[in-house]
Parts: C-alpha cells; sequence; structure tokens
C-alpha cells in the first residue's frame, strides 16, 4: 500500500500491552489519516460520556499519506481524543520531525489506552516498541525530558513527543511539546496523557515511506518550493514569520485587543514579526523539507525576564496577540519569555492567553483580587504579572488551581457577570482572530468547527474576497469579509478542503489552496502520486474532508452537543469601538443566519444534526444507526 | 486636477518602500492599475516580486484595499480612485 505505513499499534497501559493491527486498504482510502483516521477510531472506540481523563479515552496519534514523504509540508502528525477542557471532540495538529519519524518506523497512527499504574513512556524504534518507566522523568519540563530521552534511547535523530508539568497536573489545556517547541496545543490532550500516567511518546525510523511515483514525487517537490521561493506571501512568512501579518490586523481594526475589547492596540507595531525581527530574533527554524523557516527562535542569554532558551523557538502569531495584544502587552521581550515559560510547562499559549486576559478583567473589574489570585496584581500591560499567573497555572497553585480550569469553567465558579466575557466556544478559548471582521469566522469557531474556536478549520474571509479562490471546489465568486449572505456554503466548502489537508497530513502553511499558488488540482498530483490512487478526483478529496467533520461533528452530537453549543461570546454582540471594522458586530440574527445556512449546505437538520441522507451518502451508515440509538436522528 | 491617494503599504511592498510617502499623485480618472503602475515605476522590478505572482496576476496573499474594501469586491485593479480615497496593499492573514 502506497503512501501509508500499513500498520497501527495498539497500546494499553493498564494491562502493559502492545499489538499491532494491519491499516486496511478500504479504510485508507476511506478515512485517509489525521482527523478522518481518528475520529473513525473515536466513534467506534470510545463510548459516548466517558471521562476524558479516565483510562477509557484513548489519545490517540495519527499520520496521514504524505508524512514522511518528499513533499514540503509532509511533518504534519495529528493528536485527537476526548477533550479534557470541552468534553467534546478533541483534536490538535503539530508540525516536527516525530510524525516522520513515527512513519518511517512503521506505524501510520498510534493509539494509546488505559492508564499505567506509574509514569511511563513509550519508545518506538523501527517496528519495535516498548513501554518503559518514567518515573525519574516525572515533573520535569518538557525541554528537561526532551533532552533526557534522547539520550536515554541513545539516538539524537529520535524525536519526542512529551508532556511537561502542566500535563502531569492536568491542566484542563495542557500541551503536547515537540522538540521542545513545537505543540499540538488545542483542546488540553497533554493532560489527557498525564491522566494516562504516559510522559512521553519517543520515536525513531530509518524507514521509506513508500511512494507510487518516486520521480514524480520529487519533480513536484522540486517545482513546489521553486515556486515558494518566488512568492511575495512565502517570503514575508520566511522574513517575518505569521506575526508579521499584524500591521494588517491592525490596519483592518481586527487585532483582538484587551479580551477582544478592541480591534486595535497602540502597541502593534512593537509587537509585530517586523519589530521581533529588527529587535531580539536571533533565528528561524524550517521543518523537514519545508522551503518557509517560519518558525521564529529568540534566545537570550540575560532578560529583565531571565534568560530566554532558543531552543524553545520563539513566540508566533497566535502567542503574541494572545499575551501581547490581548493584554495590552507591548514588550515581546515578556511576551517571549510567556512562549517559552508555557513550552517548558506544557501549556496551550491561545488558551492561556485568553484565561489570562479574562483574569485581567476581572482583576479591573474588581471581580478576582490579588489574593484570588496569588498574590498576582492582574493588571492589563503587566508583563510580569502574566508570568506569574502562568508560573501558578502551570503548578496548579494559588490562582492557578482557577485558572487551570479553563475560562468557562472557571468564570462559572467566579460567577459575578464573568461569563459576559469569557472568550470560549463549547469551552475551547478562542483563537486571536475576531469574527466581526470575518463573519465567515463565526462558522470556523462554532459549527464547523467538532473542537471549538480554533482558527485553523479552514482559511478566513480575506482569502475570498477575490474571484476563483479555489474554482475545483466552487468557491468562485468573491465574497466581503463582512457579508453574511453566501457565507455558509462557503464555509462549508472550506472547511471540508482544509480537513481533508489535516486527514492528508499536508501543512496549511505551505498548501493553502485558498491563498497560494497551489490548487486543489496540485493536492489531487500529490496525494495520486503518492498513493497511486490514479482516478484520485477533486471531488473525492473534498469528499474526505467532508467524511471527517461530519463523523467528528456526529461525534459530538453523541455526546450531547448540538446548535445550542454553537454560540459565540456575547462580546461580539457589542460593536468594535475604532478602526478599520468599527461598528462591526455578530448580532444573534447574524448567528443564526449564518448557521441556517451551513447546516443546510451540510445536509444537517436544523438542530446542527448530520442528516440521515447525509450519513448514507458519505458511506457513514454505521454513524447515522449510531445517532438513531442516541436519539439525536428520528428513527426509521 | 490630479488625484490625490493615501497610501498604506505593509507586508512585501512596504519592505519595498520603506521610505513610501503617504500618498501619491494620479491623473484624473485613475484607476487601482494605474497606481500599481505608478508604484512600479517608481521601485522597479522588485515592486512586481511583491505584488504579483508568477503568473504575473496579483498574488493571493495580497490584499488591495480601497477605501477598506478589497478591490475585487469592485472592479477590480479597475476599480476608480478618488481624490482623497485610501488606497491599502496588505498581506492576507489567516493566523498561524
Amino acid at each position: 500500500m502506497y503512501g501509508f505505513a500499513g500498520k497501527i499499534l495498539r497500546v494499553d497501559l493498564s494491562k502493559r500491552t502492545l499489538r499491532e493491527e494491519p491499516l486496511d486498504a478500504a479504510v485508507a482510502r476511506t478515512y485517509v489519516g489525521g482527523r478522518g483516521l481518528g475520529a473513525r477510531i473515536m466513534f467506534e472506540e470510545l463510548a459516548p460520556g466517558i471521562d476524558p481523563l479516565g483510562p477509557d479515552n484513548n489519545v490517540i496519534f495519527a499520520t496521514g499519506p504524505v508524512t514522511g514523504t518528499a513533499i514540503p509540508g509532509n511533518t504534519r502528525f495529528i493528536v485527537l481524543g476526548k477533550s479534557p477542557l470541552t468534553g467534546l471532540f478533541g483534536e490538535s495538529n503539530c508540525s516536527g520531525s516525530f510524525g516522520r519519524e513515527l512513519k518511517k518506523a512503521g506505524y501510520d497512527a498510534v493509539v494509546v489506552g488505559g492508564k499505567a499504574e506509574t509514569p511511563a513512556y513509550l519508545w518506538i524504534n523501527d517496528g519495535r516498541a516498548e513501554i518503559r518507566d518514567a518515573g525519574h522523568l516525572w515533573g520535569k519540563t518538557t525541554g528537561e525530558t526532551d533532552d533526557a530521552l534522547k539520550q536515554e534511547v541513545g539516538d539524537k535523530r529520535a524525536w519526542v513527543a512529551c508532556i511537561g508539568p502542566a500535563g502531569e497536573r492536568l491542566v484542563k489545556y495542557a500541551a503536547i511539546l515537540s522538540d521542545k517547541h513545537k505543540a499540538a496545543g488545542r483542546t488540553g490532550l497533554g493532560a489527557v496523557m498525564g491522566a494516562k500516567n504516559l510522559k512521553a511518546v519517543v520515536a525513531r525510523g530509518t524507514g521509506e515511506v513508500p511512494v507510487a511515483q518516486p520521480e514524480k514525487v520529487k519533480g513536484l517537490a522540486r517545482w513546489m518550493n521553486r515556486d515558494r521561493h518566488a512568492n511575495p506571501g512565502a517570503q514575508q512568512l520566511a522574513t517575518y514569520g505569521t506575526s508579521g501579518g499584524i500591521p494588517g490586523l491592525q490596519a483592518q481594526g481586527i487585532l483582538p485587543t484587551k479580551n477582544f475589547q478592541s480591534g486595535v492596540f497602540a502597541g502593534a507595531e512593537k509587537i509585530s514579526g517586523q519589530a521581533l525581527a529588527r529587535t531580539i530574533l536571533t533565528g528561524t527554524i524550517r521543518c523537514e523539507g519545508c522551503p518557509i523557516p517560519h518558525h521564529r527562535q529568540v534566545d537570550l542569554k540575560d532578560s529583565p525576564y531571565g534568560p530566554i532558551d532558543g531552543r524553545y523557538g520563539g513566540a508566533e502569531y497566535e502567542t503574541v496577540a494572545a499575551f501581547g495584544s490581548l493584554c495590552l502587552i507591548d514588550d515581546l521581550v515578556a511576551i517571549n519569555a510567556a512562549n517559552q515559560l508555557c513550552n517548558a510547562y506544557g501549556i496551550d499559549t491561545i488558551s492561556a492567553g485568553v484565561v489570562v486576559a479574562w483574569a485581567m478583567e476581572c482583576y479591573e473589574k474588581g471581580i478576582l483580587s490579588a489574593k484570588d489570585l496569588g498574590g498576582v496584581a492582574a493588571r492589563w500591560g503587566d508583563g510580569r504579572a502574566v508570568l506569574a499567573l502562568l508560573e501558578q497555572i502551570g503548578r496548579r497553585e494559588g490562582g492557578g488551581d482557577l485558572l487551570a480550569e479553563g475560562v468557562r469553567a472557571a468564570a462559572q465558579r467566579v460567577g459575578q457577570g464573568s461569563a459576559e466575557f469569557a472568550m470560549h466556544v463549547r469551552g475551547l478559548e478562542l483563537a486571536l482572530h475576531d469574527p466581526r471582521g470575518k463573519k465567515g469566522l463565526t462558522l470556523i469557531y462554532t459549527a464547523a468547527s467538532p473542537r471549538g474556536a480554533c482558527h485553523t478549520e479552514a482559511a478566513h474571509d480575506t482569502s475570498f474576497e477575490r474571484p476563483n479562490a479555489v474554482p475545483e471546489a466552487g468557491i468562485v465568486a468573491p465574497l466581503d469579509r463582512l457579508a453574511v449572505e453566501g457565507k455558509g456554503e462557503l464555509m462549508r466548502k472550506a472547511c471540508d478542503l482544509h480537513t481533508a489537508l489535516n486527514s492528508l497530513s499536508l501543512c496549511q502553511q505551505v498548501i493553502e489552496p485558498a491563498m497560494g499558488r497551489f490548487t486543489l488540482s496540485t493536492v489531487v498530483e500529490i496525494v495520486a502520486a503518492i498513493t497511486g490512487w490514479e482516478d484520485l478526483t477533486a471531488a473525492e478529496v473534498l469528499a474526505m474532508g467532508e467524511r471527517a467533520n461530519n463523523l467528528a461533528r456526529a461525534w459530538n452530537v453523541r455526546e450531547g452537543s448540538d446548535r445550542r453549543d454553537d454560540v459565540l461570546p456575547a462580546r461580539f454582540r457589542e460593536g468594535l469601538p475604532e478602526g478599520g471594522s468599527a461598528g462591526e458586530t455578530v448580532s444573534l440574527e447574524d448567528q443564526d443566519r449564518l448557521l441556517d445556512d451551513f447546516y443546510a449546505a451540510c445536509g444537517w437538520t436544523e438542530d446542527g444534526v448530520p442528516s440521515e441522507q447525509k450519513l448514507q451518502a458519505l458511506d457513514l451508515g454505521y454513524v447515522a444507526e449510531a445517532l438513531r440509538a442516541s436519539g439525536a436522528l428520528a428513527a426509521g | 486636477m490630479p488625484v490625490r491617494v493615501r497610501l498604506t503599504l505593509l507586508g512585501a511592498a512596504r519592505d519595498l518602500a520603506g521610505d513610501a510617502p503617504s500618498e501619491i499623485e494620479l491623473a484624473p480618472g485613475a484607476t487601482v492599475a494605474a497606481a500599481l503602475q505608478a508604484l512600479g515605476g517608481r521601485y522597479g522590478a522588485a515592486w512586481g516580486r511583491a505584488v504579483y505572482d508568477a503568473d504575473g496576476r496579483i498574488a493571493t496573499e495580497v490584499a488591495i484595499l480601497v477605501n477598506n474594501r478589497n478591490i475585487f469586491l469592485a472592479d477590480g485593479l479597475e476599480t476608480g480612485l478618488a481624490d482623497g480615497d485610501a488606497l491599502a496593499i496588505l498581506p492576507v492573514v489567516s493566523g498561524g
């Protein structure tokens, strides 16, 4: 089977057993990898209502057919499981070479269930796997763990995916870190590892991923590298990283500021990628086979906040905005110190920034005092306060025990109206993008995302303000970023496309059909050359994404989630006060219109449940049966 | 009467035009295409690499706005420019 290792590794930590199972060729073509494959395993194996932090949950590491090939953007792996933060579908997407090593070691996916009696790690080495003791690593940072494990397995080329103290302490938005600076951050799957006493998975593989047309794959890779170099967007990304977009967001008045109270930040220029490049940037990092070194590196032997270790990378856009404009901090050194702390503890920087901004607003309003926050006066713009709160969160000390539960749970506990400005959807803290200035983002954060408010479910509205953005997907007419009309249909297509990339494990930064010259036809050509699926069409690629999205949605429906959860925080009903999107809101009427249109475009019921007909059309009859059994779909 | 247009350049265009004036002057009846041509004349071949893709189209990572609205929602490169209009050339961002 070309493009696949052909095996899944099953690990039961309770019984300390490991077994291999073959990846069926039909399953591979239907579910592919990433979200598709992971959602299928979750739907079939995770019973409704299980405790996300109990032994019945799985943590799944899934690759895709592109992982480990020569194609730029081949390094992605996807982590899945029931989220302890949302209680719903959990998933996070990570780069680095861990996924490549896993696949070259002989596995398309690893499914870890049960709970180890004592701390353990999993060592996967060229087709052999074993569970090893990790008692000596418990309590260590991700950096210490990464270094120790590479030394312990005796191979510096081994890649580690591990948790830090935050995952061990079950911080609900704990991340899984790979190579110290690449994070599977969203939805708290680091806490799932912590609950299983699983400190790390270490992979090393020397095999080759078999591809159907090796010369064609090499040729495509060469062309993509050349083309990206000639592209102004790629040059900007390489020079300034993702935070090079900050001046543009500021100009359009959609840079999330002061816990989403504004879209304009007076310190925007100071925290931009351009300012970083002029000041404290010490290096850039590229993934294996990628032409774009967009990962930042900041290494400071000394700073007002202590040394910053470049091995923890450097803050990228989401992190810069989360600890910068959202908290009114215009100090890149403080922001990068926060980035280091989160990576060392293993904390999602997006969730952490939103939680800290909420705490700052609570402090300003007198809802939380310094005493409530472990002695921290959480004033807007105070970098030291941010760092102190992050330390508390990572250790669950002081106010950190409250904040470690996530913004939804913290606001429920604190009350006093603080839920009104707790910025989350379904319990997942918002990414750093404002739907008031990009109305389709409302759907990316709600109905289209099985995870909650993550920004990576599709390209955003601004990518579709041009004609023929993705003609093969029927995205032809330009749509205004501020328009509501037409966004349901657009976002269904855009989300199916992105999820197809996720399942194929193609990096969105490299292959972005709505933003670059690599079209959906390019994706078809790449995948066909890798897998040998010579009859592959654009429609089938889109159906891969659509199937995975319906499966993930159905998984949430079976857990009791539906339209009632597809709602933005109340703050977005207030108009942006200034800037290029001044006065813009997302009213409840707008939200209803967007949801109605999106559900109709998806073939879902008005409650947001995938319909019998849609599920049957996607070969998901067993899912329809399960939804009927749960009462979410009408019988018969 | 020449048309005076306020100019905001960000991203690759800004790198190129670090000393960009905040205003450019164009002939009456000018369009976005004329403004781009004028800027291209000022900055030479590098301007092309900052704004266009390898096929000579506006690169998909670049947004051109007139009065904060993407030109492709109006008449594209033929969108007219009036005295006092704001022309912005920005990178398109979806996060990361």
